[in-house]
C-alpha cells in the first residue's frame, strides 16, 4: 500500500485481482482458508434452498393464498435467498480477515436473521395451509 | 499429493461446491418448468425464436447462472486436486453474483407467473 501512489487503472485491475483486505496479515492455515469456503458454501446452499422454496411454493401450491398475497410472500422469500448470498459473501471476507489479523471471528446476527425468516416462513405457511383447506 | 491431508479439506471442499452446484441446478428445474407451463406467448421478443418471451428470458438466464457456476465448480475442483490452496476471491464473488443473478431471475419468474 505504501510507495508510488499506482494509477486508478492499477488500483482497479488490483481490485478485480483480490481485495486490499487479501494483502494484509498473514496467511491463514489452508484447513481454516477450506473450512471458510466450505462455511460460504453452507450458507449458499441455504440461500439456494430458500430460492427453490419460493419458485416451488409459487409454482407447487397456487391455491395456498389469494394470488397477491402468494406473490408477495413468494418474492419476499426470494429476496431473503438473494440477500443471503450477498451476506455469506461479506461474512467469508470478514472471517479471513479476521483470520489474517489474529483477531476474533467477528459475532454476526445473520444466523439470529436467518432463525427469525425460517420460523417466520414456515409458521406463516403453515397457517396458510390450515385455511386454505 | 505424496501425503493425503488427514481430515481430506480439498475432497471435502470440492464435495461442498459439487453440492452447491446441484442445489442450483434444484432452482433451475423450477424456473423451467415455470417457463414450460406457461402459456405460449404470441409476440416474441426476437423474431424466428419461438418460445423466446419473458418466460423463456428467465429460463436463458437460469442457465447461465449454471454454467457460470458450474465453471467456477470445475476450476476450483482443478485447483483442489492438485493442491490446497485458497480460493481466490475472484472465484467466491463470481459464484456469489452468479447465485443473486439467479435470484433476481426466481422473483422474475414467480412476478410473470402470477
Amino acid at each position: 500500500m505504501v510507495g508510488k501512489l499506482p494509477g486508478t487503472d492499477k488500483i482497479w485491475r488490483d481490485t478485480l485481482r483480490e481485495p486490499a483486505w487479501r494483502r494484509t496479515g498473514k496467511t491463514p492455515d489452508y484447513r481454516f482458508s477450506l473450512a471458510n469456503e466450505r462455511t460460504f458454501l453452507a450458507w449458499i446452499r441455504t440461500s439456494l434452498a430458500l430460492l427453490a422454496g419460493a419458485v416451488a411454493v409459487d409454482q407447487l401450491a397456487p391455491n395456498i393464498a389469494p394470488t397477491p398475497v402468494r406473490l408477495v410472500l413468494c418474492v419476499l422469500l426470494a429476496l431473503v435467498g438473494a440477500g443471503l448470498a450477498a451476506l455469506s459473501y461479506r461474512r467469508w471476507g470478514q472471517m479471513e480477515a479476521a483470520m489474517r489479523n489474529d483477531q476474533a471471528l467477528p459475532f454476526s446476527r445473520v444466523m439470529l436473521f436467518m432463525t427469525i425468516v425460517v420460523a417466520v416462513a414456515a409458521f406463516a405457511f403453515a397457517v396458510l395451509i390450515l385455511v386454505a383447506r | 499429493m505424496e501425503v493425503r491431508d488427514p481430515g481430506l479439506q480439498p475432497e471435502r471442499t470440492t464435495l461442498a461446491w459439487r453440492r452447491t452446484l446441484i442445489s442450483l441446478v434444484v432452482v433451475d428445474l423450477f424456473i423451467w418448468r415455470s417457463w414450460l407451463t406457461s402459456e405460449p406467448s404470441t409476440g416474441n421478443l426476437v423474431a424466428g425464436l419461438p418460445g423466446l418471451d419473458y418466460q423463456g428470458i428467465c429460463a436463458l438466464m437460469a442457465a447461465v447462472a449454471t454454467i457460470v457456476l458450474a465453471s467456477v465448480v470445475w476450476v476450483r475442483s482443478r485447483q483442489l486436486h492438485i493442491g490446497n490452496a485458497a480460493a481466490s476471491a475472484r472465484l467466491v464473488l463470481v459464484s456469489t453474483l452468479a447465485v443473486m443473478g439467479l435470484g433476481a431471475t426466481a422473483i422474475a419468474a414467480i412476478a410473470l407467473g402470477g
